[in-house]
């Protein structure tokens, strides 16, 4: 199945530059695999869109998803 | 001191412009930073006079380790908060950590009233009082600009000082450090007007010596390496905190328009990637840091008719962001740049003035603050109205603006609309409407900051922790942030500075530590601290907040009033039996 993936540009640093692409997976994958595939370090997995609604990184995604990522909180 | 087991106190009497250095041995249990920080306040805090009385202590701590590793840059400042009327308790970056270490001095105590307005001048052997009544009245950057002319240090120096805000002791006034880092938080700034002191320069020009370079250097690469080559830090330095601003958005966690939303419909045109694209000019650093953080934006204005314009550069945060951006309802960047650089020329805390702000546009549109008493109409997304207003905080223009001064909590005391003046304990809340951690986290937290102990990290950690353990952590974090601080490190650093990182550094500077006495050392400070809180008066149970907080979801959902109450005692059962043990 395809899936869509869509990065805020500080990601981009981790995915050769892309910002927006598809991607193949299985089906049963779930959107922390999806998203760990794509080269993002775990640690930097923050909230999670599916579809614009934000899911936990445990969702099994379905074909032609969207998946949007935002970083981490961060602050001291 | 490096080296030695004894704390370097310059002790300052502003009244009698005497000065006296003592070398405690029996405040090395503290290790240093907020720990001697805490105890010196403990020692000459004077409960029984006014706040704002001469005798009170306005003090500055500098740690173990300060400067020496990578991103230990900070320095404490602790006092009687004028605006919580409790611990007082901030932090700053800039040069001055170093300017303290290299000039020799690891606290300053700094007592008394100067007869007419004042600032000091701090080096190795020499402390001197001077005249400031030619700055009485500027601003933050021409202090600044006035002292760097005068005074010698140029490289090896830090100034710190006041705008007018301070000088009339709004009680949220700031102390700006090395013109982009600020000691922000509880009216720090008020205590330095109330004592006529405009600034401090502190000059440090001493050498340090390592014993056993091999062994420091060893030490200093892993941290340099790990600061620098891995991504525990980079986001840091690559659009700097106000990333944060979009995935709060889109989580329900970005408190906007007095919190009557948590959710910023014009979210977009305020995000770390808009500033990054549209104003970013310049990122620095504090000294001793490799990572540089701030952000510097540039907005252009115009000074003058005939296509006469000026560029000015502004340091931009998250938090600045929040509280005068999504908090007020102000919709550009630029906009945001215009009030950040107010709130700096005259000395406020930017988190409070946009709460405050907040706070008094909902009452107007209440109807409790009419536009005779406010001079202006407050409508969220004004700015031009909101930078006016922050002139009239700062220059106490009327009796409302006066009382606006006395921060959003006490404001709503007068004027009514307690129900949305969003304090916690009386401390203007931080950006951070995430869930419990965050409530409950600013809610017990010493000085009432979302920094006490992190408490908003736990709410978007993937586990769902249960009330309990929430307390738990929180209680945990506040400890180890304890420890933490009296190294001073910028927490930023905080996932690198580990147990194993912070041993491993002190003892190759020849301070031998065991993770247990660290343990053991936090414990003690926030005990001190709690001591402190609880003569001033604090009690636990007598905190309630705005029902604003219960009433707009968090990102986590709807926070009941009873789930945190309950935590909060139940908070206040292990800070007791800390306390007990601690005897």
């Amino acid at each position: 199945m395809k899936v869509y993936i869509e990065l805020g540009e500080w990601y981009s640093k981790f995915t050769n530059g892309k910002r927006n692409f598809e991607l193949d997976c299985d089906e049963g994958t779930s959107v922390f695999e999806i998203i760990s595939s794509t080269g993002i370090p775990i640690d930097e997995i923050g909230i999670t869109t599916v579809n614009s609604e934000i899911k936990d990184s445990g969702w099994i995604a379905m074909n032609g998803d969207r998946i949007k990522v935002y970083p981490m909180i961060i602050g001291g | 001191m490096i080296y030695e087991k004894y704390i370097r106190v310059l002790y300052i009497d502003l009244t009698t412009s005497k000065i006296r250095i003592e070398h405690r041995k029996d405040l090395h249990d503290y290790l240093g930073g907020v720990g001697v920080a805490s105890k010196l306040l403990e020692e000459n805090i004077r409960p029984d006079l006014d706040v704002f009385d001469e005798n009170q202590p306005l003090i500055f701590a500098i740690g173990a380790a300060s400067t020496i590793f990578p991103v230990i840059t900070k320095t404490v400042a602790m006092f009687w908060s004028p605006l919580t009327m409790e611990l007082g308790e901030s932090y700053a970056g800039g040069r001055l950590a170093m300017t303290m270490l290299t000039a020799g001095y690891d606290a300053l105590v700094i007592t008394g009233k100067a007869r007419r307005p004042s600032y000091i001048t701090i080096s190795r052997n020499d402390v001197e009082f001077k005249d400031a009544r030619a700055m009485w009245g500027m601003s933050n950057d021409e202090t600044g600009r006035v002292i760097r002319e005068r005074e010698v240090g140029h490289g090896k120096r830090s100034i710190i000082r006041i705008g007018p805000a301070g000088e009339n002791k709004v009680r949220y006034a700031s102390v700006c450090v090395d013109t982009y880092r600020h000691f922000g938080r509880l009216g720090i700034g008020a205590v330095f007007g109330s004592k006529n002191l405009k600034a401090i320069s502190v000059v440090g020009d001493r050498s340090i010596h390592s014993k056993d370079f091999k062994e420091y250097f060893k030490v200093y690469q892993d941290i340099y390496k790990r600061v620098t080559s891995t991504e525990i830090m980079s986001k840091y330095h690559d659009i700097g905190t106000p990333i944060n601003i979009e995935p709060l958005n889109i989580a329900g966690g970005l408190p906007t328009k007095n919190l009557r939303q948590n959710v910023y419909e014009h979210g977009e045109k305020i995000s770390g990637e808009t500033f990054t694209e549209k104003n970013l000019v310049r990122k620095m650093a504090c000294t001793g840091c490799p990572v540089g953080c701030i952000h510097i934006g540039q907005i252009r204005k115009e000074f003058d008719k005939g296509y006469e314009y000026e560029a000015i550069n502004v340091g931009y945060d998250y938090e600045l962001i929040f509280a005068l951006g999504s908090f007020l309802g102000v919709k550009t960047s630029d906009e945001i740049l215009e009030l950040i650089e107010e709130v700096e020329k005259y000395g406020l805390d930017a988190i409070s003035t946009g709460i405050v702000l907040g706070w008094a546009t909902e009452a107007t549109m209440n109807g409790l603050i009419s536009e005779e008493q406010s001079l202006v109409k407050l409508s969220f997304g004004n700015t031009e109205n909101y930078l006016k207003a922050i002139k009239y905080i700062s220059t106490s223009k009327n009796e409302f603006y006066r009382t606006l001064g006395l921060g959003a909590a006490k404001a709503a005391e007068v004027y009514g609309g307690k129900d949305y003046a969003m304090t916690f304990a009386g401390n203007e809340m931080a950006g951070y409407h995430t869930g419990y951690g965050m409530a409950l986290g600013s809610t017990v937290g010493a000085r009432h900051s979302h920094l006490c102990n992190g408490g908003y990290s736990l709410d978007q950690s993937a586990s769902s922790y249960t009330p309990e353990e929430i307390v738990e952590k929180v209680f945990e974090e506040e400890k180890e942030r304890c420890m933490l601080n009296s190294l001073v490190i910028c927490l930023f650093a905080r996932k690198v500075y580990d147990r194993k990182t912070i041993i491993a550094a002190l003892n190759s500077i020849g301070n031998s530590y065991e993770d247990d006495e660290l343990t053991k050392i936090g414990e003690r400070i926030l005990a001190t601290k709690m001591r402190v809180k609880k003569m001033l008066g604090f009690d636990f149970s007598n905190i309630r907040l705005p029902k604003r907080f219960f009433e707009t979801p968090s990102m986590k959902g709807k926070i009941e009033e009873d789930v945190l109450y309950n935590m909060v005692d139940l908070y206040s059962k292990k800070i007791e039996e800390l306390m007990s043990k601690s005897e």
